[in-house]
């Protein structure tokens, strides 16, 4: 208690205490009161030894109260006073803070966790470090409420422009797949022509000459082989001899009418040249 | 209805994502497009192996990554590479409110290879844990942290010097 009640810095006979003021203290009017005090306290307890089992009970106080509930009121008091000046603020109704819930604190735990975490990484370099973690990129500010309805608008007219069944199939028919397939079966289609009528060319070549001298020069280099292995009666039953008898004489013909035209031109005077003219 | 409950949900977060790898406002809003139609034609087939969030990041960053390869073809008149493209326009796009520091950060960020630029920006700016960037692009995670490390240092060095 504190002696600021009821001084006894005047009693000579109490001790004082380092700051030269006596420790001890009264309430102010304890001693005038103290009397009837006494008084009021012995009434009490011979009214109560008419009730024998009364006063044989212990008397507690079987109520608490919160724990900070008395050294707060004094606080609320004036906080209440304060507000009441304020007309709208304090007619207005205070919304009602429930307690956090506990997945949120787990959650706010882990999530600070890691950001010291992340912080800590980033400590190693200095520059990155030091800078304002800023993102300097901005957007136009309708553009987040648009971007649905153009998203489905290209979706809707994706699914409008699908092709029907004919467009399909002049599609498949003029289409690059066709087109491709077309060309490439053009190109193996002349391919195999050209192979094809190359053999034909040598089948007839043989038809009409079945002598060595008919055979191309590429065909006899193929059947080098071949021919090396021949006998000699078998080269000769190779060869037609009527053809080549012909073709010989033909060639020895040739040979005889320019040598007869040869010697007709060198009968002829220079003369008869002259007359001629 | 899905579509629309998700492009309502996760529009802004992929655009931002998006809108690092690519730079322009305007390729952001093509490839964000591309992604939704994307998920909006893959969304039967989703089979929640995955989050959904990891899921769309994902396919963000496919669509975003095949963007670029198809924008550096297309250049082919251009003899500079794509990362100094992207670094030029970043200097006139009327969308950018960074001071010098902060472009000269994105600029030393434009000069990281493509992965390598994903995994700084999704560690750095969107903060993302090592195991769901794993998830997203299907690397390991002490790749990526190693990825991290390299990144960060060759971003440090490039301020550093400039």
């Amino acid at each position: 208690m504190k002696n600021n009640d009821y001084n006894l810095n005047d009693e000579s006979n109490l001790p004082l205490d380092n700051n030269g003021k006596n420790p001890f203290g009264l309430p102010m009017d304890y001693f005038s009161k103290f009397e009837d005090n006494l008084k009021r306290k012995i009434e009490f307890e011979d009214e109560l030894k008419e009730f024998p089992l009364l006063s044989s009970i212990q008397k507690t106080n079987l109520f608490t109260t919160p724990e900070t509930y008395f050294n707060s009121v004094t606080n609320r008091l004036e906080y209440q006073a304060e507000l009441e000046s304020y007309s709208t603020l304090y007619t207005a109704k205070k919304p009602v803070f429930t307690d956090l819930e506990e997945e949120y604190v787990k959650q706010f735990h882990s999530s600070l966790d890691y950001k010291i975490e992340l912080t800590e990484e980033l400590k190693s370099y200095n520059m990155l470090y030091s800078m304002d973690k800023v993102y300097p990129f901005t957007v136009s500010e309708d553009y987040f409420e648009n971007v649905a309805t153009t998203i489905k608008e290209r979706i809707y007219s994706a699914g409008k422009t699908k092709h029907s069944v004919l467009d399909k199939v002049l599609d498949l028919i003029f289409g690059k797949t066709m087109a491709f397939s077309f060309g490439l079966a053009f190109i193996i289609g002349l391919a195999f022509c050209f192979n094809q009528h190359s053999e034909t060319i040598v089948e007839s070549g043989e038809g009409d000459c079945k002598t060595l001298a008919c055979l191309e020069r590429q065909e006899i280099l193929n059947n080098n082989k071949v021919i090396t292995n021949l006998d000699e009666d078998q080269l000769m039953d190779l060869v037609d001899v009527n053809t080549l008898n012909k073709q010989l004489n033909s060639k020895k013909e040739n040979t005889n009418s320019s040598v007869t035209k040869k010697v007709n031109l060198d009968s002829i005077n220079e003369e008869d040249v002259l007359d001629e003219l | 209805m899905a579509l629309h409950y998700l492009i309502q949900k996760y529009q802004q977060k992929l655009y931002w994502h998006i809108r690092k790898i690519v730079i322009s406002h305007d390729d952001t809003d093509d490839v964000l497009q591309n992604t939704f139609i994307k998920v909006w034609k893959g969304l039967a087939g989703f089979k929640e192996e995955s989050q959904l969030f990891t899921w769309l990041y994902r396919i963000a960053t496919n669509e975003s990554l095949t963007f670029l390869k198809q924008k550096s073809r297309a250049n082919t008149t251009s003899i500079h590479p794509i990362e100094y493209q992207l670094s030029k326009s970043l200097e006139s796009d009327t969308f950018f409110s960074g001071d010098e520091i902060q472009l000269k950060l994105q600029k030393a960020i434009l000069t990281l290879p493509e992965k390598q630029r994903i995994v700084f920006n999704m560690r750095y700016y969107d903060e993302m844990p090592y195991e769901q960037m794993s998830e997203v692009l299907e690397t390991s995670v002490g790749a990526l942290k190693a990825s991290y490390h390299i990144a960060a240092k060759k971003i440090e060095e490039f301020l550093v010097s400039n």
